[in-house]
């Protein structure tokens, strides 16, 4: 069996007297798109510090790969796109990418330098000063920087953040495209939730240090969701059946306009296969399913509001 | 050792884009002035001693050996604390230091890297300065009034060539230590002073009076030597990057 991408077993640190993380455990598989996600001061950052070697966990275990993360040499895996990009002012974009292309050891220097710039489109602007560059084109130059030396795995904090609407599909498209067409395993931490359910397939939810959510994005939000479901019937349903189907567990009818009823299905027993089986028994004649799932932003508030009740 | 040579070489070449850098050798050329300053009044004080050609030259040996042995510290400190700030000083301003760290180049050869940045270029130009002061002491002083040209003692010269750059080399190590850990790194910078002024104070002792400078150097470049490596066992990723943070 391969190796998970990223691999945090129960891993605890603490920051002066802060607990920072505790028992964080979660894995990455190749060629997943993760979003970990979480509000200001949960621990996002640390956890990125921790898989780049920066910061050594207190207990647990950090792999990447299969490798020790505080080996040096693993990280040639890894390429990274930090809070702060990290560029040099007063070196071109070239430059920039060329220079870390060194420190990585890459041995066609100036071919891969081209390629990544390329890859981010700013092949025009290449020669230029980095100071001249808006957002958008440093974080498309951070992630050049993150790609130039063909990682396997790619950690991204906050790649869009402070990047205008325009500037934030082209990086979600960079994005994209390092997934599908370069095959990397992206590790996302962002406060943007949409983003995340536009391109992430596994996530976790990290809040006070611990990992309050985790797994495949779409189970979540099956899991998680209100099970909000529209039936269309070819004929509007009665309202005794109607009643009959109220008194059901777990099922809540939310509204009834025509041939449409609105009905949520609780966490626990209640299936729409049920609700299908029960109408259908009931000589209704079933014409639509439209099943919404929860929204990333429901399950978010949603955790986050329990932890708050606790 | 490859990687610090890659991380030194962006660091020189950033500085050497800077104009101030070039004003800086300017002064550094200009603050060499007082220090020669002093070959006409040697040089009238030995004559009006009434010495003959002989020990008057060895006493302008002695002024030339004087110079070769302090001025060089004095440049390479005043210019190793001035470009220090674009080694670690901006690297943690603008948070560069942290994806430097993230690489698979190790503290130690980021520490390396970053010495080699401040230490190499201070070196050369302080050398090169030392030359020009060596010429114009000795064109504008030496050769008219003796009609030789005096090449600095043997000592002098180990001690401005081989014993000044190693001893430069250890105390921008233990600087940028101090800054590499140091929330407010442009307070490490003090360190070169302090260590500057500790050397200095050394040769002028009473114990020091009648050793050898280039031997208070060596004793002190190896003591450098030690903390140094003391302090190498002190630095951690995760030192830097909270002292980093703001």
């Amino acid at each position: 069996m391969p190796d998970s991408a990223i691999t945090l077993a129960e891993v605890n640190k603490k920051l002066g007297h802060r607990e920072v993380l505790k028992s964080v455990s979660f894995a990455v598989e190749p060629g997943d798109i993760f979003g970990y996600l979480g509000p200001n001061g949960a621990g996002k950052t640390t956890t990125i510090r921790i898989i780049l070697g920066l910061f050594q966990p207190d207990a647990g275990k950090v792999s990447l790969l299969g490798q020790d993360v505080t080996v040096d040499e693993t990280r040639k895996h890894v390429g990274f796109v930090l809070e702060s990009d990290g560029l040099y002012d007063n070196m071109s974009g070239y430059e920039n990418i060329a220079y870390y292309a060194q420190v990585y050891g890459v041995s066609k220097t100036a071919a891969m330098t081209e390629r990544v710039i390329g890859l981010v489109r700013l092949t025009d602007r290449a020669r230029d000063k980095v100071s001249t560059y808006s957002k958008g084109m440093r974080q498309r130059l951070s992630l050049a920087r993150a790609m130039v030396h063909n990682p396997d795995i790619l950690i991204l904090d906050e790649p869009t953040a402070g990047v205008d609407p325009s500037g934030q599909i082209e990086v979600r498209q960079i994005i994209l495209d390092m997934a599908h067409k370069e095959g990397k395993t992206i590790f996302l931490s962002s406060h943007n939730l949409d983003e995340v359910q536009r391109i992430c397939n596994r996530i976790a939810l990290i809040d006070r240090g611990e990992i309050k959510l985790y797994g495949e994005l779409d189970q979540l939000q099956r899991r998680m969701g209100r099970g909000e479901v529209m039936i269309e019937t070819r004929e509007p349903v009665s309202e005794p059946i109607l009643a009959e189907l109220a008194r059901m567990p777990e099922i809540d009818i939310q509204s009834r306009k025509n041939r449409a009823i609105v009905l949520t299905l609780g966490k626990g027993s209640a299936d729409v296969s049920d609700v299908i089986s029960f109408l259908t028994q009931r000589g209704a004649k079933i014409e639509q399913v439209v099943r919404r799932d929860a929204s990333l932003e429901e399950i978010y508030t949603t955790i986050l509001r329990e932890a708050e009740q606790r | 050792m490859r990687q610090a040579f890659i991380i030194a070489r962006k660091d020189i070449k950033e500085a050497l884009r800077s104009r101030s850098t070039y004003f800086y050798i300017l002064f550094m050329l200009l603050i060499s002035i007082p220090y020669l300053s002093g070959a006409p009044t040697v040089l009238r004080r030995l004559t009006e001693q009434g010495l003959g050609p002989a020990d008057l030259q060895a006493g302008i040996q002695a002024f030339l050996n004087t110079i070769v042995y302090t001025l060089p510290l004095v440049l390479i400190m005043l210019f190793c604390s001035f470009l220090s700030v674009y080694s670690i000083i901006m690297d943690k301003a603008k948070r560069t230091l942290e994806s430097l760290l993230a690489t698979p180049a190790s503290l130690r050869q980021v520490w390396l890297g970053k010495s080699l940045a401040v230490a190499l270029p201070s070196i050369v130009v302080t050398l090169l300065v030392l030359l020009i002061a060596v010429i114009v002491v000795n064109q504008v002083f030496v050769v008219p009034n003796l009609g030789v040209f005096l090449v600095p003692s043997v000592l002098s010269l180990v001690a401005a060539l081989l014993i000044i750059p190693v001893m430069t080399f250890f105390v921008v190590c233990i600087v940028n230590f101090l800054q590499l850990i140091m929330t407010n790194p442009r307070i490490a910078n003090f360190a070169f002073i302090a260590i500057f002024l500790g050397t200095y104070l050394i040769t002028i002792t009473e114990l020091a009076a009648s050793w050898d400078f280039s031997l208070i150097y060596l004793i002190v470049t190896i003591l450098l030597a030690a903390v140094t490596l003391v302090l190498g066992r002190f630095l951690s990723k995760e030192k830097v990057v909270l002292s980093s943070k703001g």
